[in-house]
């Protein structure tokens, strides 16, 4: 059910889909929502709480270490690539829905038999898939609404996947602490199922309307790819992504720390700081979408990236921890703010070109350098010269954000009819 | 300076300090090298320590101590409590500036697996020791990874990394603490013999004598040779809660 008619979907030029499928353009779109959620889900199950699981496991820190970044590294490399591969196949519901079993059976490995072998596995499984889960969502909303509409099913997939974050991580949280470490993993695995139920009505939605192939896949030779890589707009992008993920991945952890020190109950406050902005994503996402198509990707853009400098100044001054807390709700701006305008504004650059995904990908590359760097960087500044110091870095990567979107980052929200802007 | 060295034969009774001599005089050749030890005089020859049998009487102290008295004096740097060095003393009253603290609990038996799982690992000379199967006459607790408790029963964390000093001996646990869902856990490096072993208790085999507060508030243990370390108040024998920083 789109809020919005999609008057034209330029998804696919020639063959216009016909804009009014409702019925089951409904259940589709709802399919979506549930997906999203779901998948935030299973996302949560897979973040830093691995480490905490494979310490208990005997597992050494260095052995940890490892794991981790054989993760991160098999993600980043293959977000490019994945991309490209998001692009290559028609049925993006497929892949979605296979991304999702290999989610499965990671989390298997992880819960069963935490010997290095599965753990290493499953860390490159979850890294690859990954990648292509997140173009594949990408690529059936923008199947789903067109390129029209992107923005403000954007916003709706940002709020359901807000909601699963949040109710993610009190889950686990719970399961953690009250059943077992190893059940998270059981209970993420068992979250993949209903996230491939949500995934049916996407493929009842595309069979019937047959009409409704993948995006066009016009250009398909690695000029075409290389063009978008080099389009002018989607590199500033690029930089403007990394420098806030490079300020913010990082921010969190800092202050947690700060937290895990001095509060009374630091594993409530650091959880509340997880998911306070979750709610805020999740109240501000379907607003942020219609703001962004009235006002331009821009102004969300310096807007949300404007939290951040801000939220790293305030604390670098303080530690109190209801003070952080409602300072938390700027990084639920933040997130919502940023969350949608990746994939959207990807979308305003490299929808018709058959790139969409490729694009995506390669933003998906620098966030990843962002917070890869970033989390090391300000913990070795921390070390070397103190946090304030490295939350003043942060502050100034999150200003450089801002002053790049303020004065190279063009508006690319298509023109409401005709879209010269399109460079394709 | 008198009471620690009493209390150390106390708790680690002869068999410990045959064991550490034993340990000692053969780790010595190797770690000559080491970055920390500046040793000069280390000969070999020592290896044929009284120290043996691990059943040896307390006398051999005495005989093996004063040829390793003189060098640790300078590896002292190292912040960290002092546990086993301490017969060192009988021959050379002076060297020791560390024995300070370190606060044996009365649980003798129970500490003694410790050092015998990290203990016997150094036939690292060139020489190959003839090594034989046995079994270690003691209850054993596996470490890494176990939670440990706190004496009101609270969770505080679970152990991560073990230290050991220039001479194999473990001086540090380090505790994971706090955090959520991995999210803001803190590393904090506690003096060993603050931890307390209950084999036989399956759910809360560690228990650490701090409170939750002592622990929260102690400095982030960061990877360095001299890391800060919660340590055992110098004097008093026991107290849960009370530390002194390095």
């Amino acid at each position: 059910m789109l809020q919005a008619p999609t008057p034209r979907s330029e998804v696919e030029p020639p063959a216009a889909r016909p804009s009014g499928a409702s019925p089951s353009n409904s259940s589709a779109g709802r399919g979506l929502d549930w997906f999203n959620l779901f998948v935030a889900n299973i996302q949560t199950g897979f973040g830093p709480f691995i480490a905490v699981y494979l310490s208990g496991q005997s597992w050494t820190q260095t052995s940890i270490g490892l794991a981790l970044s054989i993760g991160t590294i098999s993600s980043m490399a293959s977000q490019v690539p994945a991309g490209a591969l998001v692009d290559a196949i028609q049925n993006k519901t497929r892949i979605a829905a296979f991304s999702v079993l290999v989610f499965t059976a990671s989390a298997l490995m992880f819960a069963i038999h935490p010997i290095r072998l599965f753990v290493y596995l499953a860390e490159i499984l979850h890294g690859v898939s990954s990648c292509t889960l997140g173009p594949a969502i990408a690529a059936m909303s923008l199947m789903l609404a067109g390129r029209m509409g992107m923005a403000l099913r954007l916003g709706r997939n940002a709020r359901y996947a807000a909601v699963g974050n949040g109710v993610g991580a009190a889950l686990m949280g719970a399961c953690g602490q009250y059943v077992s470490e190893r059940a998270v993993f059981y209970l993420t695995a068992a979250l993949t199922l209903p996230a491939l139920f949500a995934l049916l009505p996407l493929r009842r939605f595309r069979k019937p309307g047959g009409n409704v192939p993948a995006p066009p896949r016009r250009p398909q030779s690695g000029a075409g790819s290389l063009r978008i890589l080099a389009d002018r707009r989607l590199l500033i992008f690029c930089g403007c992504a990394m420098l806030f993920t490079f300020g913010n991945a990082p921010l969190l952890m800092l202050i947690s720390g700060t937290l895990t020190a001095k509060g009374s109950n630091p594993s409530l406050l650091i959880g509340a700081c997880i998911v306070l902005p979750q709610i805020v994503v999740a109240l501000a996402s379907p607003a942020v979408g219609r703001f962004a198509d009235r006002f331009g990707r821009r102004l969300v853009l310096i807007i949300g990236f404007a939290m951040l400098p801000v939220r790293a100044l305030i604390f670098s001054t303080t530690a109190n921890p209801t003070l952080v807390i409602a300072v938390q709700v700027l990084d639920g701006i933040a997130g919502a703010g940023f969350g949608i305008l990746v994939p959207l504004i990807v979308s305003d650059v490299a929808a018709r070109s058959g790139r969409f995904n490729l694009a995506l990908g390669a933003v998906g590359f620098a966030i990843g350098i962002g917070s890869t760097v970033s989390t090391s960087a300000a913990g070795w500044i921390s070390d070397h010269f103190g946090m304030r110091s490295a939350f003043y870095l942060l502050a100034a990567t999150g200003l450089a954000a801002v002053l790049l979107a303020v004065f190279a980052m063009p508006e690319t929200r298509p023109a409401a009819d005709e879209e010269e802007e399109g460079a394709r | 300076m008198s009471p620690p060295v009493q209390r150390v034969c106390r708790l680690h009774g002869a068999s410990r300090v045959a064991w550490i001599a034993l340990m000692v005089s053969t780790a010595w050749g190797t770690l000559a090298g080491c970055s920390t030890t500046r040793t000069t005089a280390t000969p070999p020859a020592r290896e044929d320590a009284p120290a043996a049998p691990p059943t040896a009487p307390a006398e051999p102290q005495s005989a093996n101590a004063p040829p390793e008295s003189a060098p640790p004096a300078d590896v002292q740097p190292a912040p960290t409590t002092n546990v086993a060095a301490a017969p060192c003393v009988c021959s050379q009253p002076a060297p020791k500036p560390r024995p300070k603290k370190h606060k044996p609990k009365p649980r003798a038996a129970v500490t003694q697996p410790e050092p015998q799982s990290v203990g016997p690992v150094p036939p690292p000379t060139n020489a190959v020791v003839n090594a034989e199967v046995g079994r270690i006459d003691a209850p054993l607790t596996s470490i890494l990874g176990k939670d440990v408790f706190s004496p009101k029963g609270e969770n505080l964390g679970r152990v991560v990394d073990l230290l050991a000093d220039s001479e194999g001996r473990v001086r540090v646990a380090i505790i994971d603490f706090g955090g959520f869902l991995g999210v803001g856990t803190r590393r904090i490096a506690v003096d060993w013999p603050l931890l307390h072993f209950t084999p036989g208790d399956k759910d809360k085999s560690l228990r650490l004598t701090v409170t939750r507060e002592k622990l929260q508030s102690a400095p982030e243990y960061k990877d360095s040779d001299s890391p800060r370390v919660l340590v055992p108040p110098a004097a008093t024998p026991d107290a849960a809660g009370a530390d002194t920083k390095k």
